[in-house]
Formats: structure tokens, sequence, C-alpha cells
């Protein structure tokens, strides 16, 4: 199992690396950035999930990544690689401002919470005019080169969020099957009882939440270099950023380890597709669309897609069906574990 | 407090809104001890416990702990200085199989996963549970819930261990295993207060018995005088009218 877990993720490296191979069309290759952007951030926001809770303001520290990279790079001349590395500081220590909700508000309190925490960042992004330009935006400059993450194709854009989503995975998937990921999903189940068996759970929570915003403020930097421009509109977007992310994640399975993955690789290029396919008179429908995939989704693998697929699985491989054991957590993925957590995740 | 005691408390008080629920409770256990806790629904034991496992903090009175005043410290503090509970209404881990229930408590001292899993697995032989490893946690019959609630409670490497009910809705035969097991924890030095319904299994383990009648001590001592007390009788059994 450990070993077959192994060779698919290598065989799945392998294949997103080949992409560029395959295609140089420019518009496939933008949209494979998108979904690698999204897996970052959607894989960020659900190291907070592992633990049960919900964030609906993860724009706050992409925007927060955003505007440190531009404000580094095109009024202080700082290197938008350091730039990228300020913007995991300054959008973890922006996390620290919710930590007070975070130890005080339950469930859908702090998802609230942290909707209006975005929502502020964007307002102040506007009124900042002497920092962030107001709503007119930073551009970043046309210089080109892989010292300034600036490039004419979108081939390098890619590799660099590739490796960038790969880390994040990494990251996730280490603090998954470590002693935090443990503590952290007892913690979603019952916080009350972890906390009797010695777990300090405020300070595991504030740990969550600081890699979580850390690893969505770099995204946050990237897609700023790669889209050239930042305004509060788009960086600071609840709709793209704050409930795109939260829905990739609850779409693919909340709380698993591939379940972010699975969501995100699945709903960027189906809105984007929506967008593009119904333009013009028929504008307005994507979003029904979309809206009606989510609920048949929701409705037919309530435990997101991940876990969705598992049950469809056991249902095909009869032998597997009788024993309803979760499997030994020793590897890396163990997509079967990670549907029990995901059930769980629900309670 | 000499160094056989291990928990002190001393005269706590908790009202919840009107209704006070532990008044001026006072209870000293020695080192390897076994204290039962009873009384009727409401007697107040399950919010004593909260007092001592720190879900709660008391009105008044105090709790000392090992040689150190614990009347204020949270939950995970005590549990990290090495008190243990189980829960009355028992709360597995859900999403999380058996295994991965008792290696929770493990991590707390101990980062290395793979060394967690190994001492969960012979704290699950010990309460002959090995088997249901790798089952998810919600899936367990009461009884098996119950023995992963001692055996995640014991992982904490406690020194005082509260169990809350862990009798309540085994069978006879189930009841007649666990209590071997019970005095096999308490001979390793740990100490535990047992708040129970079924008296004469209390009083097999017990060496000393607290009744809680409407939040307050009614009697305290030895099992066999408890029992035949004539207000417990009447407390437990209700007065005839």
């Amino acid at each position: 199992m450990k070993k077959k877990s192994l060779i698919w993720t290598l065989g799945l490296v392998a294949a997103a690396g080949l992409v560029p191979v395959f295609t140089s069309d420019q518009y496939i290759l933008h949209v494979c950035v998108m979904i690698l952007i999204y897996v970052g951030v959607t894989v960020a926001w659900n190291i907070l999930a592992f633990g049960g809770i919900l964030s609906l303001g993860h724009a706050a520290f992409f925007g927060i990544g955003s505007y440190t990279v531009a404000i580094l790079y095109v009024k202080m001349d700082v290197n938008p690689w350091l730039g990228i590395l300020a913007a995991m500081v300054t959008a973890a220590l922006g996390s620290l401002l919710l930590a007070v909700p975070l130890l005080r508000l339950r469930g859908p309190f702090f998802a609230l919470a942290t909707l209006a925490f975005a929502e502020s960042l964007r307002l102040i992004a506007i009124y900042a005019v002497p920092l962030t330009n107001g709503s007119v935006g930073i551009t970043t400059p046309p210089t080109q080169g892989f010292a300034l993450i600036s490039f004419s194709s979108r081939e390098p854009y890619y590799y660099i969020v590739l490796a960038m989503a790969l880390i994040a995975i990494g990251i996730s998937i280490w603090i998954y099957y470590s002693k935090m990921g443990y503590h952290l999903r007892a913690s979603a189940s019952d916080d009350e009882a972890v906390r009797a068996l010695g777990v300090r759970t405020p300070r595991l929570k504030l740990a969550a939440l600081v890699i979580s915003a850390a690893l969505t403020g770099a995204f946050g930097a990237f897609a700023a270099m790669y889209l050239f421009v930042i305004d509060p509109e788009t960086n600071f977007s609840t709709p793209l950023y704050s409930i795109q992310p939260a829905l990739n994640g609850i779409i693919g399975g909340m709380g698993t380890v591939a379940g972010p993955i699975v969501g995100a690789i699945v709903m960027t290029p189906l809105g984007e597709w929506l967008r593009t396919t119904f333009s013009g008179t028929t504008q307005g429908l994507n979003f029904v669309i979309y809206g009606v995939a989510l609920i048949i989704i929701v409705r037919v693998m309530p435990g997101g897609i991940v876990s969705g697929m598992k049950k469809l699985y056991r249902r095909f491989r009869p032998e597997n069906r009788s024993d309803g054991t979760a499997p030994d957590a020793s590897g890396p993925i163990q997509p079967e574990q990670e549907l029990a957590n995901s059930e769980g995740g629900r309670s | 407090m000499t160094n056989a005691t291990i928990l002190k408390v001393e005269g706590v008080s908790k009202r919840f809104g009107g209704v006070q629920a532990v008044s001026d409770v006072s209870l000293t256990l020695q080192h390897g001890e076994i204290v039962g806790l009873i009384g009727a629904n409401g007697a107040g034991k399950t919010s004593f416990f909260n007092l001592i496992s720190g879900m709660h903090y008391p009105d008044a009175g105090s709790v000392a702990f090992a040689g150190g005043d614990i009347t204020r410290l949270d939950p995970a503090s005590r549990a990290r200085r090495g008190i243990g509970r189980t829960f009355q209404v028992v709360r597995p881990f859900t999403g999380m199989t058996v295994a991965e229930n008792v290696m929770v408590p493990l991590l707390v001292n101990d980062s290395s996963v793979r060394r967690a899993r190994l001492r969960a697995m012979e704290l699950l032989d010990e309460l002959s549970i090995a088997d249901l490893a790798k089952k998810p946690a919600e899936g367990l019959t009461l009884a098996q819930r119950k023995r992963v609630e001692v055996a995640r409670a014991l992982a904490t490497g406690p020194k005082l261990l509260l169990l809350d009910e862990v009798l309540a809705g085994l069978n006879s035969r189930e009841v007649i295993d666990v209590l071997p097991f019970i005095k096999k924890v308490r001979d390793r030095g740990v100490s535990i207060l047992m708040i129970e319904h079924l008296v004469s299994a209390v009083m097999e383990v017990s060496d000393r018995m607290m009744v809680l009648d409407r939040g307050s001590v009614l009697v305290h001592g030895l099992p066999a005088d408890v029992v035949s007390d004539p207000r417990v009788i009447a407390a437990y059994l209700g007065e005839e009218d």
C-alpha cells in the first residue's frame, strides 16, 4: 500500500512536470498555473481544516502576500524572491491578528470573523493610497529575468508554482502524519477531550493558523508576480481567495490530505471553462451551472470527492467491503484514512 | 501534605446558575489508593471530577496535586502533571483509528509517531483490545469504547486516574473483566478516583468510599461502613414516604 501510493505520487508529479512538454498553448498553461495557485492556497487553507477550523478569510493572507512582494519590489527595489519570503512573514504576522477570535470563537463564528478580517484588509488596501495606490493598484515593472520572476512565456511560471505547490503539499503531508497532525485531528473531533489528555490546543491552533497563513502568503506573492497587477478587488477578493479555496477543500474533502488537491484540480478548470463558454448573451449562466454542480457533488458525495471515490472503489471491490477497518497510517498518503477523517470532520 | 498524598481537595464549591453543584467538598487521596465516589444522579460527582481535572474552576476551595496548587491550572497542564481522566459519555476521536486515539496523548511528551504507535499497541494489548487497533473509533461497541477511553487516559502516564463510570453500560461479565485491571493499574502506583453507580463493584476495588448527595459529602469512610450507613441507603434507594 505504501509502495503503491508512492508510485502513484511520483507518477502524478512526473505527469505534472511534463505538461509544458506536451502543450505550449499559453491559455492551457495559464489555467494550469491558476490550478496550481489554487492547489497551494487550498492545501494551506486545509491545514486549519485538519483541526476542524473553517476559515473564510484566506484572501487576507493572499492579499497581504501580494502586497508585500509588490510594495517591496516596486517601492523599495527588493528582489521578488526575497519578497516571497517576506510575504510569508507578513502573512504569518497578519494572521496573529486573528489569534483572539481563533481561541475565543467556535465554528461558524470564527469563520465569520475571518470573513470580516479579509474584508477589512481589502478596505484598508483601498484607503491606504500612499502605500497601495488605492483602487488603482500596483503594477510590477516589465523587466524580465529569472531573478525578477518575470517571463515572456508561461512555462517558467508553471515550473515555479509547481515547485511551490509540491512544497506546500509536502508540508501538509508532513503535518498530517506528525504529532501536530494527530493533535489537530483529535481537536477537530473533540477539543475538550484532547485538552484533558494534555494537549495545549491554543498553541496548536495558533501554529496551524500561522503556517497556513504563511503558505497562503507565498502563493499570493507568486500570483502578484504572475499577474503583474495587484489591486484590492482582486488580491483581497473574498469570492476568489476566501470562498474558492474553502469550496475546493470542502468539495475535495475537508481535512484530508488529498481532498484539497483534488478539489482545486477539479474546480478551477470547471469554473474557468464555464466562464469562457457562457460569456456574451448567456453571461451569468456559468454561475448557475457551477452552483448546480456544487449541489450535486455535495449531495452525492457528502464527505467530498476523495471519500466518495473511495466508497465507489470499495463497492466494486467486494473483498474490501467486509472489513470496515481503517488502514495502517504509516504511508505518506492513505486515502482510506482520510475518508474516515472527513466523515469525522462533519460532526 | 505528606509525600504519600497525591491529591488534596479542600472545601471546593461550584455553583452553576441556581444550582449548587458542589458545596464544600474535601478529599485526600494517598499514593496508590482507590477511592470510590458514589451518589444519586445529579449529586455532583461529575462536577467534582471537573474541578479536579480543570474543566471547571471552583468558586471556593483549593485543589493541590503532587505537592503543588493546581486550583487555577488549565486541563492540559493538569494532564501533563499527571491527572488522567475518562468521560462519563465516552468521547472517542472520530475519524481516527483506535490506535491513533491512544497515540494522541502519547504524542504530548514524545514527538516520535513510530514510538507512540508501538506504545499504543502495548496499551491496547494490556486492555485486550489490540485486535481493534486499526478500526475506526466510532465503529465500536460501548464496552470497547470504554476500554479505548481507559487506554487513552492511561497513555497520559497519570499519577492519578479519574474514572467516570467506566463500568456503566457493561454487562456483568464485562465488569468482572475490568475490575482486576483497575487493581492492576493501582498496583503500578496510580491512585484512582472512580465514579460508579454499581455499588457492589466499587466496594470490591475501593479502599475508601465517599458518598455525595446534592453537592455535599454525605458519608466518607471504609466501603463496608459506607454501604451499611442508613443515610446512604436512604439517599440511594429513596426514603419511604
